[in-house]
């Protein structure tokens, strides 16, 4: 037991000195600007069901852009017309960045995880609502 | 050793920086909507393409699995052959109508004896 002690010590120590360094690492403090690339998406209606498939099948822009410093996401479609979102609300937990947002009778969600950098956007309107899952990292 | 390891970091650096510089689009100012907009539409669209081909596919299958066609109804039966009396009465009803000639009277009338 008294083995065991500074073995469970050294574990504490290192996730409390370690852990945040790899978050910082990532760069993933709310304030650095992220590019994320989609992945899946689930899509819901009212009536039949949902659909899912990948961010490719639904003909999404692979990339969109966190600019923290102009407070808003973007990507280019597929003419090459830039398109944004403003963010109308952020929030930095320990966690994650959440950003919120609203558009064309739309409200969107993005939360992204900061030790991971995972990260879920929902956005939910009159007709279908969905979901995209991604990942993000440091520009 | 280091200054090698240093040298790399700043290069690999370096060129990440620009690649993302090429693949970050400048921000136009006349930028539309992207979550709301550009992402809601193509969700929309291709849910209601993915629908559409099920429905199709779904038409499809049900047809194939579908049995063949009823056959056609059965024409009317014939009506039940006549004898030589009932056919004699009717070329006599048909001769004073006036429907047909004295010549074709006698000749049906022949004909219905010689089939008997």
């Amino acid at each position: 037991m008294r083995n065991k002690l500074p073995s469970i010590m050294q574990v504490i120590g290192f996730m409390t000195f370690f852990l945040p360094a790899i978050g910082q690492a990532a760069g993933l403090d709310g304030k650095s600007n992220l590019v994320c690339a989609a992945v899946d998406v689930i899509a819901c209606t009212n009536g039949p069901g949902c659909r899912e498939g990948s961010a490719n099948s639904f003909e999404l822009p692979q990339f969109m852009f966190v600019d923290f410093k102009k407070q808003q996401i973007h990507a280019t479609d597929e003419t090459g017309l830039d398109v944004v979102s403003p963010i109308r609300n952020s929030e930095i937990t320990e966690q994650r960045i959440i950003l919120q947002g609203t558009e064309n009778h739309r409200g969107w969600s993005a939360s992204i995880d900061k030790a991971d950098g995972k990260m879920t956007v929902t956005s939910s309107g009159p007709d279908v609502s969905f979901m995209v899952f991604g990942a993000c990292t440091t520009r | 050793m280091s200054i090698k390891t240093n040298f790399v970091s700043c290069t690999a650096a370096t060129l990440l920086v620009a690649t993302l510089s090429v693949v970050t689009p400048a921000l136009a100012s006349d930028a539309g909507a992207f979550i709301g907009g550009v992402l809601a539409t193509k969700v929309i669209s291709n849910m209601n393409r993915q629908t559409e081909a099920q429905e199709r596919q779904a038409y499809n299958s049900s047809r194939q699995a579908a049995p063949a066609p009823a056959p056609a109804p059965a024409p009317a039966p014939a009506p039940a052959a006549q004898t030589p009396e009932q056919r004699i009465a009717q070329l006599d009803k048909l001769a004073a109508g006036g429907y047909i000639t004295p010549e074709e009277y006698k000749a049906k009338k022949k004909a219905i004896i010689d089939s008997m």
